[in-house]
């Protein structure tokens, strides 16, 4: 028989029922002598059965929709007040943007390098692959995009990217986008014919239209980077046969590079492996691997091919609801210009942001990052210097214009960058001199590359344009300034 | 330029344009409230018994999240966070139920007296309840009202408190005890 003092302990369990039996059978028993303990349950059962009565009670729905109304009015009204004070939360705004775009410009170069891989003619049996698949009119793919490490941002997390997409020749193209941790989904009509890129969110009920100028639909036409006929083998000779193995039940046939010709200069390193079926010459996996010394890797993988199916015209008609907002007054940033007015551009921009002089290196990445440590840099300064100054000063800068100006230097050093990746992936021989010229150096020669009259276009240090012969070139760069001494 | 570059650049813009407009027009956060508004607005009903406090938690809950908005990312699990942050505020207020304890008594009695006597005197020791688990160790309340009124297993609980079951249950006695004393004690 337990004592009083060790069944008192043991009540609230009792109460509860949680007690082994032979634990609850010894309090039974010690109840029934005890007055104490009995008035004791008593108390705990009142407090448990009146919890009990309290259980289950929900609102009603009307009760819900005014609570939310009132809430999300009062969000509303402070939205304003709390944006432009907050220096907290206008700083993240502006950084995640920057950060964003990063990802968004990564992204693009990683896309860009992969497509250019396949670019040369070297093995019969590959460029048999091409032709196959040049003659093909539709296309339907699935796109996986892995991105870690990315320059200026502190995250260790991968970013994702999934796309499934549908092209035809006659239609356009249609890309159905997800971004990894994203719930809600993108979906972007590229419309030759209708010369937009249309893009709609539908989990947001909004939709931002791009116009197409002719000479981007030209650019289109004419170049060749397109999945669809990517496939020719590898450019240079570093590729190694993979045999046949068999891939959801087609039997295939791959190669492998390891050329860092096929990363254009922008990666350290590169993998890339292309798999075909042996049956129908059509490519059933493609995979490229890229990373950089610093850290920064990028992988695409392409699968789920399929080739010349019926596809609608219905498939490439945008469907916008009419609840569904336009952004129209909304300032889209310009395409990158991948010609030589965009190089001169980009080189203007990088020229004036590091004062005075050029990168040394036309790798995109590298310049990427110079700009993001710059920017996060000046938001800091300026987000600081808003919050300090009194209203009645104006600041001769606001972040919002910041924004803008950020995101078109952006986009002009990105032309630039990429237009040279093309030049090299179209052999045009370019070279750069950024390490030893600078915008004081009016006669020197700061890029080039071949132009179509077995000449050379040169840019100078002033950014002045000018086309000479092989042996005029050859003495201009001869009379370069030396490497500036470490 | 290839066709899927640049229907990726394109991607890229608009995710930047619409990130600044997910960002800007609060929409993930009425997303939130739609989502996430009836469990936040039920449990607190469920601790205070009365609307206008529950719609009071529900705001408070809410606007706390909005003023730091920005600190929170993809991973946040907001069903979890959400219901534990109610049920804090939710004490919280019946803690101030005691001190307005006469009014509310008197204003009850008057909205109530059509009712019958034994759901009028209910309704009183529920609010006497409430007041008791408003004056527990917060602990001790949180996991009160998660057994007794939500019915949650003590496992359950100790996930959304980050403890083992075991510690629930030493609370969940230790606040029984309490809440036996202090309430049958004024009855
Ligand atoms: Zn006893």
């Amino acid at each position: 028989m337990k004592k009083h003092d060790e069944i008192l302990e043991l009540l609230a369990g009792f109460v509860l029922g949680e007690l082994p039996q032979e634990q609850a059978g010894d309090v039974r028993k010690h109840l029934a002598g005890c007055d104490k303990c009995t008035v004791e349950v008593k108390r705990l059962r009142a407090v448990l059965d009146c919890a009990e009565q309290m259980k289950n009670k929900t609102v009603d729905e009307t009760v819900f929709i005014s609570a939310r109304e009132k809430l999300i009015a009062r969000v509303e009204s402070g939205k304003g007040e709390t944006l432009t004070n907050s220096k907290v939360r206008r700083r993240w705004i502006m950084q995640s943007k920057v950060a964003k775009w990063a990802v968004a410009a990564v992204i693009i170069v990683g896309v860009f390098v992969g497509f250019t891989m396949f670019g040369g003619t070297s093995s019969v049996a590959w460029a048999q692959v091409a032709e196959r698949v040049e003659q093909v009119k539709t296309s339907a793919y699935h796109v996986y995009i892995e991105v870690r490490n990315i320059p200026g941002m502190d995250t260790e997390k991968a970013t994702t990217m999934e796309q499934n997409i549908i092209e035809s020749t006659e239609y356009g193209m249609r890309m159905d986008m997800r971004m990894g941790g994203e719930s809600s989904s993108t979906i972007i009509y590229v419309l030759p014919a209708d010369k937009i890129v249309l893009s709609i969110m539908p989990d947001q009920k909004k939709f931002v239209e791009m116009k197409l100028t002719d000479e981007l639909l030209d650019q289109m036409r004419k170049d060749t980077y397109d999945p669809k006929m990517m496939i020719a083998g590898f450019v240079g000779d570093k590729y190694i046969e993979l045999g046949r193995k068999v891939i959801d039940g087609i039997e295939v046939e791959g190669i492998e590079s390891t050329d860092p010709k096929i990363g254009l200069g922008m990666f350290d390193d590169v993998v890339g492996r292309a798999w075909a079926s042996v049956e129908t010459s059509l490519p059933v996996l493609i995979e490229m691997e890229y990373a950089q010394a610093d850290g920064m890797t990028f992988k695409l993988i392409m699968d789920g091919f399929q080739w010349d199916i019926a596809l609608d015209a219905s498939e490439f008609t945008p469907v916008i609801p009419d609840d569904y907002e336009k952004l129209a007054d909304m300032k889209m940033p310009e395409m990158p210009e991948m010609n030589e007015k965009g190089a001169v551009k980009g080189l203007e921009v990088l020229g004036t942001i590091m004062d005075g002089k050029y990168p040394p290196k036309m790798n995109m990445m590298d310049i990427l990052k110079t700009l993001n440590d710059r920017s996060m840099k000046e938001i800091e300064a300026l987000v600081n210097t808003e919050t300090e100054t009194t209203k009645e000063v104006e600041t001769s800068k606001t972040t919002d214009e910041y924004m803008d100006t950020m995101v078109e230097d952006h986009t002009a050093v990105m032309g630039l960058c990429m237009f040279y990746m093309q030049l090299i992936q179209e052999d045009k021989d370019p070279a750069y001199y950024g390490d030893r010229v600078t915008p004081a150096d009016t006669d020197a020669v700061l890029m080039r590359w071949l132009n179509d009259e077995e000449g050379y276009r040169v840019i100078f240090g002033d950014l002045s344009i000018g086309d000479f012969s092989p042996e005029e070139l050859g003495e201009m760069e001869a009379k370069l300034p030396p490497l500036p001494v470490e | 330029m290839s066709i899927l570059v640049f229907a990726i650049y394109a991607s890229g813009v608009a995710g930047l344009v619409f990130w600044e407009i997910i960002l800007l027009s609060s929409d993930v956060f009425r997303k939130l409230v739609d989502e996430h508004g009836r469990l936040v607005l039920n449990t607190a009903f469920g601790v205070l018994g009365d609307h206008a406090g529950a719609e009071d938690v529900h705001q408070e809950v809410f606007m706390a999240i909005w003023r730091n908005w920005h600190t929170y990312n993809g991973d946040t699990k907001w069903r979890g966070y959400l219901y534990r942050a109610t049920i804090r505020k939710a004490i919280d207020h019946a803690k101030r139920i005691r001190r307005d304890k006469g009014a509310v008594k008197d204003l009850q009695l008057g909205v109530d007296n059509r009712k019958p006597d034994g759901e009028m005197i209910a309704s009183q020791m529920q609010d006497k309840l409430r007041m008791c688990i408003g004056n527990l160790p917060k602990r001790q309340a949180e996991v009160f009202v998660m057994a007794r009124i939500d019915g949650l297993a003590y496992d359950k609980i100790g996930k959304v408190l980050d403890c083992s079951a075991k510690t629930v249950r030493v609370h969940m006695h230790r606040a029984l005890k309490k809440l036996a004393k202090e309430f049958t004690g004024a009855l």
